[in-house]
């Protein structure tokens, strides 16, 4: 009668998860695993009488667990969410999506910037020593007819 | 003759947040609701598990906020409603969709 006793099909399933979740970083693993958790239980507590069936068919519409675990990789990898647009009106007081340069990426542009300048200025030099030579490569003389 | 699986995919991908938004617009809803009812919709998610990993990255991004609500029965659940971030980012998708929309359908021949 009581519900515990199907305990270990729910367990099996989230090890299985949290087994294919193995690629994802600790701290979203974890989050997953306790959203897939309350869902099963607040699915199970409104079961009157829960069988075997019941359980193995939220385990099933919650889908096979290398699926899940895809779809958190998944959004590992697209999931940057696009950047929020700007509030229409001047009172966005809501809006947390502000962006911050991080040391990291102030670093990285300052590098690009760095080796950009040097391409340009080698880009620049070479096109100098070549119109100070002959403007134009000489004509091939090795054409037939 | 199907379809390549990744065609859908890539559609869901882009589109399957803001249906999210816009279910939780009106009322907040609970996480086991919200994931059945966007399960029971055809070609819109592979199974209800997969919802909850996009529902992390909303909450990450603040278009989403959340609250533990004590339930008559059962555990707490945590219910979802719509930031005002998140009401800015549906808007704006809103307007952008009608124009992809109509771009698309004129492109591919399914304008009606």
């Amino acid at each position: 009668m009581s519900g515990s006793q199907h305990d270990h099909l729910v367990e099996n399933y989230l090890a299985a998860v949290q087994q294919a979740l193995h690629p994802v970083p600790a701290i979203h693993r974890t989050e997953l695993l306790t959203d897939l958790r309350e869902h099963i239980a607040v699915e199970r507590a409104v079961l009157v009488e829960e069988s075997e069936s019941q359980v193995r068919s939220i385990l099933d519409r919650l889908g096979d667990p290398d699926v899940v675990a895809a779809a958190a990789l998944d959004e590992q990898r697209y999931g940057t969410p696009a950047a929020a647009p700007a509030p229409d009106n001047g009172a966005g007081a809501g809006q947390r999506n502000r962006r911050r340069w991080s040391p990291l990426g102030l670093a990285l542009t300052a590098l690009a910037v760095v080796l950009t300048a040097c391409l340009a200025i080698g880009f620049f030099a070479r096109l100098y020593e070549s119109d100070a030579g002959s403007p134009q490569p000489a004509p091939s003389s090795s054409g037939q007819r | 003759m199907e379809a390549p699986p990744e065609l859908s995919t890539a559609m869901r991908r882009g589109v399957l947040e803001f249906c999210v938004l816009a279910l939780i617009e009106r009322e907040a809803t609970y996480g086991t609701e919200l994931v059945r009812h966007l399960g029971t919709e055809q070609n819109l998610v592979t199974s209800e598990g997969t919802l909850y990993p996009l529902l992390s990255r909303l909450r990450r991004a603040g278009w989403v906020s959340s609250t533990w609500q004590e339930s008559p029965a059962g555990p707490a659940r945590r219910y979802y409603s719509l930031s005002p971030a998140g009401r800015s980012v549906l808007d704006h998708f809103r307007r952008e969709w009608i124009d992809f929309r109509d771009t698309v359908d004129r492109l591919v021949g399914t304008k009606t």
